[in-house]
């Protein structure tokens, strides 16, 4: 996979294995954030073309009714966390790198389950098969 | 009490593992006498036990009466609020009412559980919590009064359904609240890890096996007395060895010899030890002490009668009384003759006439008599003088055996008194041997004394260890059965807890495993270990892959979420009553990926129970809606005065609703994306409602809650779940609906669930008239909820 997304993951690998001083941790969590939106983008692209110039919101919302409750729980899960640590807030902590690694994890995860290996991106996924049903 | 199924059980599976055991007949009968009889079962135990509301009155940061209702059965309700909005007021309140008692205030100082009420309230604080117990509509509501100024000060009582107000404590759930205990404030939960016995105690309460334990403990017991006998009695036999070596007494060098021996016998230390057989020296002490000498009195009495039978016989010696009897014979016989020769009166010895006339005759007769009666005096005089004689030497005897070398020569001039007639020299000699034999035996008895006096204390030494002895020779033979005993019930008792805490460790893994997030300490097995003051909770805590580390290196918040992961499976125990779980202010000190991991938590466990968490802390509320987990989140909000009202701020139903209608507001979304999710999220609301409806109508209609859970979780289908709710079949669900709300309703439902099948234009459905998207879903679900 050589998708925008799929750069942007390694992007933000990259950055926090060189653990370098600075503003790092807010760097990875856009690099992160970005590559999360991309892929689900990506997957409406393929699936329900129009969704992906749709809010984020809406986007993560709707995406229950295509794919898994789980997958879409945690789409909308690393998302929301994703969102939160690139905001500044004035009393929350900055993101630690182990949280922003398990970041890093879970957007892999969900890029992996939202585009299985295999599934070309002009060819019907099995997600999209599956989207109406109720799981 | 629920838990006593599990005692019963506990009986007879060691009986059943006690016939396997091989182990001998009396360590069997210990095991059994140790274990006791089983507990009488308690009845008419409560089961299935929800809050159902909570209502406080002037206790702590609540003055008016508030009233936090909670939404029935199985789900996680999060209350948030503000720092002083009352909300450890409410969870605390629950805990004080079924208990008396609240873990944060049991270790604060008296000014500070003195201040329990409410500083704007007039009125004594009052806490009432519904209960709903399984099997019964109507609510039991236990209810907590104070009558004094302490917070201890406080009466208890519960009102079951249709009965009269009765003390708390005929609930019967003291065992329970300890055992199961659904209460998990943040002081418990910062302090659990403190000292390894409690945290013990606490984990392993739940597994049932008190009696197994005290039993170990009642054996053990019985073994360390056996064991002190056998010791001691070893241990007092060098000291008292010594205390015979060093005493100089015949007895006490034999008892010394034969306490030596390697198996001394005991019988015969005690005959020893009471002198019967001690030494010669003392033997023959004890045989002048009790040798009998001539009697002083015997000896003068005799001799009396020697001398006055003396006398007699001498007075008859003038006149011989052989001569008299001779004499008198002579007489006899010329009487005989004159009788015979009346007319011859010629002497017939001295032939001279006319001697022999009447008037010698007469004089004959009386000499006859006469001299008849000397001779009798003087025999009689010689048989006395014989057998005073006869007697006084019968006094001598033989001389005794062992006859001491003292009165030797004396017996032997008293034995020579027997060949003699000197009856002074008799009285002399018999009253010198009287005189010494006295003087040895009071001799012979002041020692005999002496020694008996100095020797008590050592032969009372001596027969207290012999009956040492003989216990320590029993309790030899018992021990290795108690032994025997004592370890086999170990065994199973460890085995036992091993097998029952595998389940509970292997929850708290899990637990751990969902709240650890990134930390880098990871839990391995958690063992109980040890028992009585070594009993402990083994954690095998790995740090960065280094096993074996200590609680030392984890961070506060790592801490309680440990805690939380140990104490959830008492919680979550299928034999526990309550069915529903306080947990107060869970997140301080965790990091954010820890609230998560929480949330996740509290999502399993809220599958299984009625989790209600208070929190000041936004964070968990965040998480659970970041997270998408289903929850009922109440909002404390506190005006002024203590007064707190509680609002509803997100429920399942209204998120859901929620979403679609943001979802409709997207005006980016393509066309026939809405026929595409709008039914399915228009029907997570429903459903969310259905389930609420559903556990409202069967949890308050006499149903097992346990079931009712079940039954719910198992209906699948949008119209399972319906039908539960509206207690009709499947295929009523749409007719039941149209004849409660109106044709419209029955439409939404169909709706709902078909337009997810086959997309049409059915928005109209949903919509209704009104300027809402989905107005009829709304109103349906709001309808439901008002219902039921």
């Amino acid at each position: 996979m050589t998708t925008a997304y799929t750069h942007l993951l390694d992007d933000a690998d990259t950055v926090l294995r060189s653990a370098s001083r600075g503003p790092w941790s807010r760097t990875s969590a856009f690099l992160l954030r970005k590559a999360l939106e991309s892929c689900v983008r990506e997957f409406w692209r393929r699936t329900q073309p129009g969704m992906e110039c749709c809010r984020m919101r809406t986007q993560l919302l709707c995406l229950a009714q295509y794919v898994d409750g789980a997958t879409a729980r945690r789409a909308f899960g690393a998302w929301a966390a994703l969102s939160a640590a690139c905001h500044y807030h004035g009393y929350e902590l900055n993101p630690t790198a182990d949280e922003l690694r398990a970041l890093h994890d879970e957007v892999r995860v969900v890029a992996e389950r939202l585009h299985p290996a295999g599934a070309s991106l002009d060819s019907e996924s099995p997600a999209m098969r599956t989207g109406l049903g109720r799981i | 009490m629920a838990s006593s199924p599990a005692h019963v059980t506990l009986h007879d599976i060691v009986k059943a593992r006690l016939a396997e055991s091989g182990l001998p007949a009396e360590a069997q009968e210990a095991v059994l006498a140790a274990l006791g009889d089983p507990p009488p079962e308690a009845a008419g135990s409560l089961a299935g036990i929800y809050l159902r509301a909570i209502t406080v009155a002037g206790f702590r940061g609540i003055g008016r009466p508030v009233r936090l209702e909670l939404p029935h059965g199985n789900g996680l309700v999060v209350v948030t609020g503000r720092n002083g909005s009352g909300k450890s007021s409410f969870a605390e309140a629950v805990e004080m009412a079924l208990t008396g008692q609240n873990s944060r205030w049991n270790a604060r100082s008296q000014v500070w559980t003195s201040s329990f009420r409410n500083l704007h309230s007039q009125v004594n604080p009052e806490i009432e919590v519904d209960l709903l117990v399984s099997g019964e509509s109507e609510p039991t509501i236990v209810r907590r009064e104070w009558t004094g100024a302490k917070v201890e000060d406080s009466a208890a009582f519960v009102r079951r359904p249709g009965q009269e107000l009765a003390p708390l404590s005929s609930l019967n759930l003291v065992n329970a609240l300890t055992a199961y205990r659904p209460f998990l404030p943040y002081a418990e939960l910062g302090s659990a890890l403190d000292k390894p016995s409690d945290l013990y105690d606490k984990v392993s309460a739940i597994l049932g096996l008190g009696p197994l334990a005290e039993a170990c403990a009642a054996l053990r017991n019985e073994r360390n007395v056996l064991d002190k006998k056998v010791t001691a009695s070893r241990q007092d036999l060098l000291p008292l060895l010594g205390v015979l070596a060093d005493f100089d007494d015949p007895r006490a060098r034999a008892v010394h010899t034969e306490l030596s021996e390697k198996d001394p016998d005991l019988a015969r230390v005690e005959t020893l030890a009471a002198g019967d057989e001690a030494h010669g020296a003392l033997r023959a002490l004890r045989r002048v002490a009790e040798l009998v000498g001539p009697d002083p009195e015997a000896v003068r009495a005799a001799a009396e009668r020697v001398r006055s039978a003396s006398r007699a016989l001498a007075e008859v010696r003038r006149g011989s009384a052989e001569d008299a009897r001779e004499r008198a014979e002579l007489l006899d016989m010329a009487l005989t003759h004159h009788r015979r020769h009346q007319d011859d009166r010629a002497c017939p010895v001295c032939e001279a006439p006319d001697r022999l006339d009447e008037a010698w005759a007469v004089r004959a007769q009386e000499e006859v008599t006469r001299l008849r009666r000397e001779a009798a005096t003087a025999e009689a005089a010689r048989d006395e003088s014989r057998s005073a004689w006869a007697a006084a030497h019968r006094l001598i005897g033989d001389p005794p055996a062992g006859l001491p070398e003292s009165l030797a020569a004396s017996w032997q001039e008293w034995q020579a008194c027997r060949e003699g007639s000197d009856v002074e020299r008799f009285a002399e000699v018999g009253l010198r041997l009287a005189e010494e034999y006295r003087l040895n035996k009071e001799e012979a008895a002041k020692r005999l004394a002496d020694h008996d006096d100095r020797w008590s204390e050592p032969a009372g030494a001596v027969v207290a260890w012999c009956r040492q002895a003989r216990e320590a020779a029993a309790a030899k033979v018992r021990l290795p059965l108690i032994k025997a005993a004592d370890a086999w019930l170990h065994d199973v008792h460890d085995d036992l807890r091993a097998a029952r805490m595998s389940a509970q460790g292997q929850d708290a893994r899990m637990y751990w495993a969902i709240m650890r997030r990134q930390s880098n300490v990871s839990l391995g097995e958690v063992r109980l270990a040890g028992n009585r003051t070594q009993r402990k909770v083994e954690l095998d805590v790995t740090v960065d892959d280094v096993s074996g580390a200590a609680l030392g290196v984890m961070s506060q918040g790592e801490l309680h979420a440990l805690a939380l992961s140990l104490f959830l499976p008492r919680a979550l125990a299928n034999e526990s009553p309550f069915r529903f779980l306080v947990i107060d202010d869970p997140v301080q000190s965790m990091d954010p990926s820890k609230v998560d991991g929480l949330a996740q938590v509290l999502e399993a466990v809220a599958e299984r129970r009625q989790v209600v968490v208070f929190t000041h802390d936004t964070r968990l509320a965040e998480a659970v809606r970041r997270l998408r987990i289903p929850a009922t989140i109440l909002e404390l909000l506190r005006k002024e005065r203590s007064e707190v009202e509680v609002q509803v701020s997100d429920d399942p139903v209204e998120r859901a609703l929620k979403e679609a209608r943001s979802v409709l507001a997207d005006i980016r979304l393509p066309p026939g994306v809405a026929p595409a999710v709008l039914p399915g999220m228009c029907r997570v609301a429903l459903e969310s409602a259905f389930v609420e409806v559903a556990r409202r109508r069967l949890l308050t209609a006499d149903t097992d809650h346990d079931t009712v859970e079940r039954r719910i979780s198992e209906a699948r289908k949008s119209s399972d779940i319906a039908a539960l709710a509206l207690g009709v079949e499947s295929g009523e669900v749409v007719g039941r609906l149209n004849r409660d709300f109106g044709g419209w309703a029955g439409k939404v439902f169909r709706a709902c669930n078909r337009g997810a099948h086959e997309e049409g234009d059915f928005q109209a459905d949903l919509r209704g008239n009104g300027d809402d998207p989905i107005g009829y879903v709304t109103k349906l679900a709001r309808r439901l909820r008002e219902v039921g």
